[in-house]
């Protein structure tokens, strides 16, 4: 059974999801995406540039505003800290061994907020855009084979998943140890690699291949007319 | 007559599986988005998909190619951390993997020539965390210590994701699916 391209971003799990707002507030949703694709890399910058605690505090005030007006639901806020929980143990625990009580922890949580900051602008993004709209505003940037490639990998990358799950099946069934439990078992990764990897390697060239010969039948050749951004 | 670009160099069907490598790289990645508290565990598939790319498209900068792509692709998603700086993290390993490749062509094809490169691809983690932790003004010590402990256990994944590329190409080759890069250029 062949996939298609949103049932890979399903797949892709949260971080491919986006989501539908109807919001009033969310006045973000009006902007081109070009310019909301800056404002997260300048949030983004902002967040390397910044050293006070107050211009920290500002920015994150500014970052709380772009989330809102994005017009996301606030259990996101959850989604977005909880990768950072680890790290800023880590980074508090080596500010404290290093400066002592009450110096560590405010540097340590400084440096931990400046790095969430970094992130929340992408994340921010990424909700509130369809992953295809974001792939159009990147290719403006890239050389035109650049973007065709990007796009073909992104459109094609399902039939390939989909050619190693047959593959996957079609080994269990010729009797290959290839579940969860066997993995778990480092002398049985040979088994993996002779079973599945290779073969799915073998198989993404040829449709690789394919791939490029249907392009060339269709007159693919560099430059902006062959780039799928004019199709779409 | 239009000047020619490295990328027209490159054949399309090599091209794409550069691409497939690199949405491989991010599926890898969100697939095994545990939060175990594990440092640098994404080396291992990021390595061994780079050299992958690397040792089954003969072009002089597929490893680099790749991660661009791969960090595109994270970037749009709003994958990892760090922000715009997702692409460096791919980058510098594969800028290692495309060096070695062109001083030393057939490192692919032998387990510790895999384990040197890796080693020095899954050490260039360290830059990254310094470049992110300098940028932020961090202690200098603390910066040291964490990028220090950040590059050692992306040696240590990036060494074991590298120990299975020489039997995979050799398969690939015995199948006779690919051309053997000879001189790492295109």
């Amino acid at each position: 059974m062949r996939r298609n391209r949103s049932d890979l971003m399903q797949m892709m799990g949260s971080a491919g999801d986006t989501h539908i707002l109807t919001k009033k507030w969310a006045v973000m949703q009006r902007v081109p995406v070009a310019v909301r694709l800056v404002t997260c890399l300048l949030l983004s910058a902002f967040a390397f540039i910044v050293r006070s605690p107050e211009a920290v505090a500002v920015l994150a005030g500014i970052n709380v505003l772009w989330f809102v007006l994005s017009g996301l639901p606030a259990a996101f806020v959850f989604k977005l800290i909880k990768p950072f929980v680890m790290q800023t143990v880590v980074l508090l625990s080596l500010y404290l061994l290093q400066q002592g009580y009450p110096a560590g922890l405010s540097a340590g949580l400084k440096i931990s907020c400046q790095l969430l900051l970094t992130l929340v602008p992408g994340m921010v993004l990424l909700w509130s855009t369809s992953p295809s709209q974001l792939a159009q505003s990147i290719s403006r940037f890239l050389p035109a084979q650049a973007a065709f490639v990007l796009a073909s990998s992104l459109h094609f990358f399902p039939l390939a998943l989909a050619d190693m799950t047959a593959l996957y099946h079609v080994q269990v069934l010729k009797g290959a140890r290839l579940s969860l439990r066997d993995l778990m078992c480092p002398w049985r990764w040979p088994d993996f690699i002779t079973c599945l990897v290779v073969p799915a390697v073998v198989q993404a060239l040829a449709l690789t291949t394919e791939i490029a010969t249907a392009a060339k039948a269709r007159n693919f050749h560099n430059g902006r007319r062959s780039c799928w951004q004019e199709d779409s | 007559m239009t000047k020619k670009t490295m990328l027209d160099r490159l054949p399309l069907n090599d091209a794409l599986f550069i691409g497939f490598c690199a949405g491989s790289m991010i599926v890898c990645k969100l697939l095994f988005r545990w939060h175990l508290g594990i440092n640098g565990h994404a080396m291992f598939f990021t390595v061994a998909l780079l050299m992958l790319a690397r040792g089954c498209v003969n072009y002089r900068w597929a490893a680099s190619l790749t991660a661009l792509l791969a960090g595109l692709m994270a970037m749009s998603i709003g994958l990892g951390k760090g922000g715009p700086l997702i692409v460096l993290k791919f980058l510098f390993p594969a800028l290692v993997i495309d060096l070695a490749a062109l001083l030393v062509p057939l490192f692919f094809y032998s387990v510790t020539g895999c384990m040197i490169v890796a080693a020095l691809a899954g050490a260039s983690k360290f830059i990254n965390s310094w470049l992110k932790g300098y940028l932020l003004g961090m202690d200098r010590i603390v910066l040291f210590q964490q990028s220090a402990l950040d590059a050692f256990f992306a040696l240590l994944f990036s060494c074991l994701g590298a120990l299975f590329i020489p039997s995979i190409l050799r398969k690939l080759k015995a199948r006779g699916v690919f051309v053997q890069p000879q001189q790492g250029g295109e």
